[in-house]
């Protein structure tokens, strides 16, 4: 397999910290957009991403080449920041159904906010943020970190056609919700 | 079920796909000609497919990746120390022991091994006693009375560090015991590792 990475990652593995100390470089933006958003929270994602490289140091003699290394990362991300996430639940108070989809609506109502498309991507993203937490997760792998679905399925080891179903579910649950908004605008208009 | 629901459900993928002109699609394309509402429903999947596409990465700190070196460093030195620092209690009675049993080997008496020893083990035990004799010659010991003292030593630190050991059984040993087998566990993690990269 043609991994960019694959010769950092054998250095890293014979215990060369420069070699690893690029690998972090490398990875981390998309590691910490991951953390942050399953557990929102700066400050969280901040001492999770810690602690996931600190298992990738530990775990990386037993990584075998067999998968891409950033599948690997992302995979041992995932589960990381979902523990976390479990250990802060009753914390956060947060709802993961699927319910929530379909009560997604916008917080804001003022319809000058909804007039330029800026603040109605700024508001889509909000309720991006909004969605349970296996939504956000596919959503964050293929639009910000631009895995396919292939590497999708197997970060998250659910069937590639269970991520299609997830990714159409948000952006039909997103797009009713821009439609709320909407009738929310013609109203006040 | 509505007419619209089918072409509802794969209006998402068609919008993220780029609208493709598979034969697939027909039916849909067809709908959607027909249909104000799947229309303004695809308009507003176009606006979220847009959105998303700029879906905005949030940046870690500037030193977060100097944080995470540092902890990593920090624990690399914190295990290389702890391979330096067995707890005495662990290593005086398996060193006394392991000692006890060699000196005990070697103070066998040669006429018993030479029958049936390997001979390099018979040159071993043949000379040393005859090395010791000219020693313990000087400190007009008998050869026995030296063996006895010398084992006896042995077998009372022996004795001493297993029983400090069994007597002083706090949680604290048994994190040292874990330590040591997460420490075996790793050298065979990384020795198995190692030969099937050689492999």
């Amino acid at each position: 397999m043609n991994d960019p990475l694959a010769d950092l990652v054998v250095r890293a593995q014979r215990g060369d910290m420069s070699a690893f100390a690029q690998l972090v470089a490398q990875t981390q933006n998309g590691v910490y957009n991951l953390a942050y958003s399953v557990l929102h929270n700066h400050e969280d994602a901040q001492d999770v991403t810690q602690e996931i490289y600190l298992r990738v140091w530990r775990a990386l003699p037993s990584f075998r080449s067999e998968a891409k290394f950033t599948t690997w990362l992302y995979r041992l991300a995932v589960n990381t920041c979902l523990n976390k996430r479990r250990q802060l639940r009753a914390q956060l108070n947060v709802i993961d159904s699927d319910e929530v989809l379909q009560s997604l609506t916008a917080t804001d109502k003022d319809p000058l906010t909804v007039a330029l498309d800026k603040e109605r991507a700024t508001r889509l993203w909000a309720a991006v943020d909004r969605l349970p937490e296996k939504y956000r997760l596919v959503i964050g792998l293929f639009y910000q970190e631009q895995r396919s679905y292939q590497e999708i399925a197997e970060i998250l080891s659910l069937p590639v056609g269970t991520v299609k179903a997830h990714l159409n579910r948000a952006r039909a649950a997103l797009a009713r919700s821009l439609g709320q908004d909407q009738e929310g605008e013609d109203v006040s208009m | 079920m509505s007419l619209c629901e089918p072409f509802r459900r794969q209006l998402p993928q068609y919008v993220a796909d780029g609208e493709p002109l598979e034969a697939a699609y027909n039916s849909l394309r067809e709908h959607l000609r027909v249909c104000p509402s799947c229309n303004a429903f695809a308009e507003r999947l176009r606006l979220v497919e847009g959105a998303l596409r700029t879906y905005p990465s949030v940046s870690p700190v500037p030193d977060m990746a100097e944080r995470i070196m540092q902890a990593v460093s920090s624990e690399s030195q914190t295990r290389q120390e702890e391979w330096q620092i067995l707890p005495w209690d662990v290593w005086v009675p398996v060193l006394a022991f392991l000692l006890a049993v060699a000196i005990a080997l070697m103070s066998i008496p040669a006429d018993l091994l030479s029958a049936g020893a390997a001979p390099e083990w018979g040159t071993v035990v043949i000379h040393l006693p005859r090395f010791l004799n000219a020693w313990l010659g000087s400190l007009q010991i008998g050869e026995g009375q030296f063996w006895a003292i010398w084992i006896g030593i042995f077998a009372a630190m022996a004795g001493v560090g297993i029983s400090l050991s069994l007597s002083n059984w706090t949680p604290e040993h048994s994190q040292s015991l874990d330590r040591l087998e997460t420490r075996v566990t790793d050298m065979a993690t990384r020795l198995w590792g190692h030969g099937r990269r050689v492999h």
